[in-house]
C-alpha cells in the first residue's frame, strides 16, 4: 500500500516536472531569456494550481499556456524601458554583427525575436505547439483571422529579412 | 509549406531544449502559490475592513474615510466627512524606538488624469520623516503598488503627492492621513479621486559634467567606452531568491528613477539593503549606497523609485540616457 502511495507521489512529481518543463520551454521561446522564462513558468504554474484549488480547471495545460501568454504580453507592456535594453542586448541588429557572422539558425532566431510579440506568439503556438489556428486564437484571446494574419506577416517578415541579409 | 516554415518549426523544437527546468523551480512555484494565497487573503481583509477614499480638489482637500460600521446616507455617501487642512510639509516628531513592523502593502488607484508625462510621486511619510514614494504613472489600471517600511505600529502615515525629480513650480499636496488601525491590518487599498494635478514645469533630462573620482573596481578600464551605472543587489536581501541575476537596470529619463529587474528571484517586491551605484567609465568609484529601497520583481509590476535623479551620476555629454543601463550578475 505504502509503495503504491510512494509510486503515485513519484508519478505526480514527475508529471509536474514535465508540465513545468513544457511551460519553461514555451516561455523561453517567447521571451528568450532563461531566467525570465522560469519566472513566467513559475508564476503561470502557481496561478493555475491556485485556480484549480478554487474551482476545477478542465484543461490545465491550456489554462497555464494562456497565463504564460498573458504574462508575456503584460511583461511587454510594463517593462518598456527594460525591454528596449534587453532587446538591444539579446537580438542584435543584423547590421551590427553582420549576417555572415551568424549561423542560419541564429539568424532566423534573431529575426524571430525582433517580430512584434503577437506575431511571435502566433508563430510559436502554431509551429512549436503545433496548434491549429482556432486553438491558437482561443489561447491568444483573438480572432482566428488575427492568428492567420499574424503568422502570415511574421513569416513574410522572416523571409524578407533573411533575403535582405543574404542578398544585401 | 515553405522553407522558412520548415526551418522555423525545426528551430523552435530544437531550441526548446535549451530551456531546462532548474531544480529550484518546483520550490519557487510553491512559494508563489503561498504568496498568491496571502495576497488573496489580504485583499479580502482589506475589502472587509474599510475603504478609504481621498478626494482631491483643486484648492482644498477633503479626506473621506468610510468604516464598515459607519452609517451611509441614502445616496451611498458616508454620513461623516472629515476634512483636513493642507499642511505645508511633513511634520517631524520624536517617537520612542519601536520594533520593526512588516511593511504595509499599499495600492493606490489614481485618477486617469494623473497619468501624464510629469513625474509626480505619491509618497508616504512615516515616523521621523521616513519617506517612501512611487511614481503615479507606475501602476496603470492595476493601481500603484508600494510597500511602506519602517512604520511604527499604531502610527498613521501621511500621504502626499509630490513633484518628482526635475519638476519646478509646484508644491507638494497633502492628500490625507491613513489611520493607524487600517495600516495595522497590513494591507490598504486607496482610491484617489479628484481633479487634475496642477501643471508643473519639468527640467530636461540631465546633461553631464565630466567624470570624477578615482579607484579600481569592477568594470574599471582604460578605454573611453560608454558610461554605465553598475548596480549590485545584495544577495541576502532577497528572501527566497535562488539566482540573484540582475537582468536590467534602466534609467528612466521621464521620472529620473532607476529601476532594476532581476530573474531568479521571487516576483514580488523585496527590500534590498544595499544598492551600490558605481560609475565604471573610465574608472569606477562608488557613488553611494542606499538602504531600505525596493527593487522591482520581474513579474510583479511592483515598481518603487529607487533613487532620485539628483543622487545619480548623470551621463557624459553626448551619451544617450537610454545607454545608461547595465546589468551585474
Amino acid at each position: 500500500m505504502e509503495e503504491g502511495v510512494e509510486s503515485a507521489r513519484a508519478a505526480d512529481v514527475s508529471d509536474d516536472r514535465v508540465w513545468l518543463q513544457s511551460l519553461v520551454r514555451l516561455a523561453g521561446l517567447l521571451v528568450r531569456d532563461h531566467h525570465e522564462a522560469e519566472d513566467i513558468a513559475a508564476e503561470a504554474a502557481a496561478r493555475t494550481l491556485d485556480a484549480s484549488r478554487r474551482s476545477p480547471v478542465t484543461n490545465r495545460d491550456a489554462y497555464a499556456t494562456r497565463v504564460v501568454i498573458n504574462l508575456v504580453n503584460s511583461r511587454g507592456r510594463r517593462r518598456k524601458v527594460e525591454r528596449r535594453y534587453l532587446e538591444a542586448q539579446v537580438a542584435p541588429r543584423l547590421e551590427d554583427d553582420g549576417a555572415d557572422a551568424l549561423g542560419d539558425n541564429e539568424l532566423l532566431l534573431a529575426q524571430l525575436y525582433r517580430l512584434p510579440v503577437k506575431q511571435r506568439t502566433a508563430l510559436v503556438l502554431r509551429f512549436y505547439l503545433d496548434l491549429s489556428e482556432r486553438e491558437a486564437a482561443e489561447l491568444m484571446g483573438v480572432a482566428v483571422g488575427t492568428v492567420k494574419s499574424s503568422c502570415s506577416r511574421g513569416l513574410q517578415a522572416l523571409r524578407h529579412e533573411r533575403k535582405e541579409a543574404f542578398d544585401g | 509549406m515553405g522553407d522558412t516554415e520548415i526551418d522555423l518549426r525545426s528551430l523552435l523544437h530544437d531550441r526548446a531544449h535549451d530551456y531546462d527546468v532548474t531544480p529550484s523551480l518546483t520550490a519557487r512555484v510553491e512559494t508563489r502559490r503561498k504568496a498568491l494565497r496571502r495576497r488573496s487573503r489580504a485583499l479580502r481583509t482589506t475589502a472587509a475592513v474599510a475603504a478609504v477614499i481621498f478626494v482631491v480638489t483643486a484648492g482644498s482637500l477633503a479626506v473621506q474615510i468610510r468604516q464598515p460600521d459607519q452609517d451611509l446616507q441614502a445616496n451611498g455617501e458616508p454620513a461623516g466627512v472629515a476634512e483636513s487642512t493642507p499642511s505645508t510639509g511633513p511634520g517631524t516628531s520624536v517617537v520612542p524606538p519601536a520594533p520593526a513592523a512588516p511593511p504595509v502593502q499599499v495600492t493606490f488607484h489614481v485618477p486617469e488624469t494623473w497619468i501624464t508625462d510629469e513625474p509626480w510621486l505619491i509618497c508616504g511619510h512615516a515616523r521621523d520623516g521616513v519617506r517612501e514614494c512611487v511614481g503615479v504613472n507606475e501602476g496603470g489600471v492595476d493601481g500603484v503598488y508600494m510597500a511602506w517600511h519602517d512604520r511604527v505600529p499604531g502610527e498613521p502615515v501621511e500621504v502626499w503627492v509630490e513633484p518628482g525629480p526635475g519638476m519646478r513650480g509646484v508644491e507638494p499636496i497633502l492628500l490625507g492621513t491613513v489611520p493607524a488601525d487600517l495600516l495595522d491590518t497590513g494591507s490598504v487599498s486607496i482610491d484617489i479621486e479628484g481633479t487634475t494635478l496642477p501643471p508643473g514645469e519639468t527640467d530636461p533630462p540631465p546633461t553631464m559634467t565630466s567624470a570624477q573620482g578615482t579607484g579600481d573596481g569592477p568594470g574599471a578600464g582604460t578605454g573611453g567606452a560608454a558610461a554605465q551605472i553598475e548596480v549590485r543587489v545584495a544577495k541576502a536581501a532577497i528572501p527566497g531568491a535562488t539566482q540573484e541575476r540582475v537582468d536590467a537596470v534602466a534609467f528612466d529619463a521621464d521620472t529620473g528613477l532607476v529601476r532594476i529587474s532581476w530573474s531568479g528571484g521571487l516576483p514580488e517586491c523585496y527590500p534590498v539593503d544595499r544598492v551600490v551605484f558605481t560609475r565604471v567609465t573610465p574608472r569606477s568609484y562608488s557613488v553611494g549606497v542606499f538602504s531600505g529601497y525596493q527593487v522591482e520583481g520581474s513579474q510583479s509590476g511592483c515598481k518603487t523609485p529607487l533613487v532620485s535623479r539628483e543622487t545619480l551620476v548623470a551621463p557624459p555629454a553626448g551619451i544617450p540616457t537610454d545607454s545608461l543601463v547595465s546589468a551585474q550578475p
